[in-house]
């Protein structure tokens, strides 16, 4: 009989299915998103059961500037000064246009809670987003933990909602190849008032120290 | 001094392009694309291009990629392939899942087996490449050439519904490309994650 499948070991859908979702937080230490009027703040870790099944739509989302890394440890100049040469000697994103599509969500991102990493995302407009998740990718391939839910980082917008640029910082705790998706929510107006779509923003990170 | 990177190790996109590309034989044993045997080929056009936002290749409809065995004289061996096929599901064709997921599909490796991957193509491809989707990110080889295999068909070029036929040496995690050349031309590529299981 099997039980307790961890997604990196399934062998097809079947599995895949019954396997248990996995931490955003085994992976991040901070996440702090900032979004002007649109709200922001630290993520919650909660459990969404409305994370993977949905009707989806395709991302209007983009990235709109290589990450950057900075230290946490800014009264100390070695460290400053580390995370300057980190930067000098790593190129953390191929924006070229003439790189095929597949790749240009990898991007390289620095492991240890001493190194804040800056993500710079487009949320384009014109439907402003309401909610938007960090998690893994790979948990959408199950039926979530227990209780049908999965452990995600959430933000919900302020006013009127999330849209133009949108800072994303990260402190990771492990090197490592991950799949993470930003999930969004958006926040329709009028009236009546239309269903809220749902899309993903996929990232393939590559944290390394 | 660094020297022969390899893209695993690259630790940032300066290596990354840097890098080696791997050899796509290292994976495939053969692959056929609507009957048509690939072949290799140190293309030269494969990664720099200006891109089409929208794939003329695509997984076709609802239909799951299924393993065959090439031993077609052993009945136990056809039906061993038949159980494997039953006892997993390659490929979900729900709705319902997130579009990032859409391109995971479950292979059979072995030199035992064929994988047939349903493919549609949108208007008519000249030429089609397969190779690893990270070869793309390095400035090729020493020549700038990268390693892929190549399906052409005449005059004809290919259309409509079809099927992949790929025997696999290894197993393991791979993302790949299906690249598509129109005859104007206009380039796109198609990707998909093989996860290569016994």
């Amino acid at each position: 009989m099997s039980c307790c499948i961890n997604i990196g070991e399934v062998i097809d859908w079947y599995e895949w299915d019954d396997a248990k979702p996995m931490e955003i937080t085994d992976i991040v230490a901070l996440a702090e998103l900032q979004a002007g009027a649109g709200g922001g703040g630290y993520g919650s870790k909660v459990r969404a059961t409305d994370f993977a099944v949905q009707t989806w739509v395709a991302t209007a989302v983009s990235m709109i500037q290589a990450p950057t890394v900075r230290t946490n440890g800014t009264d100390k100049g070695e460290l400053v000064a580390d995370a300057e040469y980190w930067m000098f000697d790593h190129k953390t994103w191929n924006s070229a246009l003439t790189l095929p599509i597949p790749l240009r969500k990898v991007i390289f991102l620095r492991a240890g809670t001493k190194w804040r990493n800056e993500l710079r995302f487009l949320f384009p407009g014109p439907v402003a987003t309401d909610v938007i998740y960090l998690a893994l990718r790979d948990n959408a391939g199950t039926r979530g933990d227990a209780h049908g839910a999965y452990p995600v980082l959430k933000w919900t917008s302020t006013g009127s909602g999330i849209t133009g640029s949108v800072q994303l910082y990260l402190d990771l705790k492990r090197p490592g190849r991950y799949h993470v998706v930003l999930w969004v929510k958006s926040k329709p107006t009028g009236t009546p008032t239309p269903a809220p779509q749902y899309s993903m923003y996929e990232m393939e990170w590559i944290v390394v120290d | 001094m660094s020297c022969c990177q390899s893209i695993d190790t690259a630790n940032s996109w300066i290596q990354w392009i840097k890098a080696s590309p791997i050899n796509i034989l290292d994976l495939i044993a053969k692959a056929e694309l609507n009957g048509i045997v690939g072949t290799y080929e140190n293309a030269t056009d494969f990664a720099s291009q200006t891109w089409s936002a929208t794939s003329a290749i695509a997984f076709d409809g609802s239909l799951l990629p299924d393993c065959q065995t090439v031993h077609t004289d052993d009945m136990q061996m056809v039906a061993d392939a038949e159980q494997w096929n039953m006892q997993h599901v390659t490929r979900n064709v729900a709705a319902t899942l997130p579009i990032p997921l859409r391109k995971v599909i479950f292979l059979r490796s072995g030199l035992q087996w064929e994988m047939r991957i349903p493919l549609s193509i949108t208007g008519t491809l000249t030429k089609v490449e397969l190779s690893l989707r990270d070869n793309a990110g390095t400035r090729g080889d020493g020549q700038a050439s990268y390693p892929v295999i190549t399906f052409e068909n005449g005059g004809t070029g290919f259309t409509g519904s079809m099927y992949l036929t790929i025997t696999l040496k290894q197993l393991g995690n791979f993302p790949m490309i299906m690249w598509g050349k129109t005859s104007a031309p206009v380039y796109s590529t198609f990707e998909m994650e093989w996860i290569a299981v016994p």
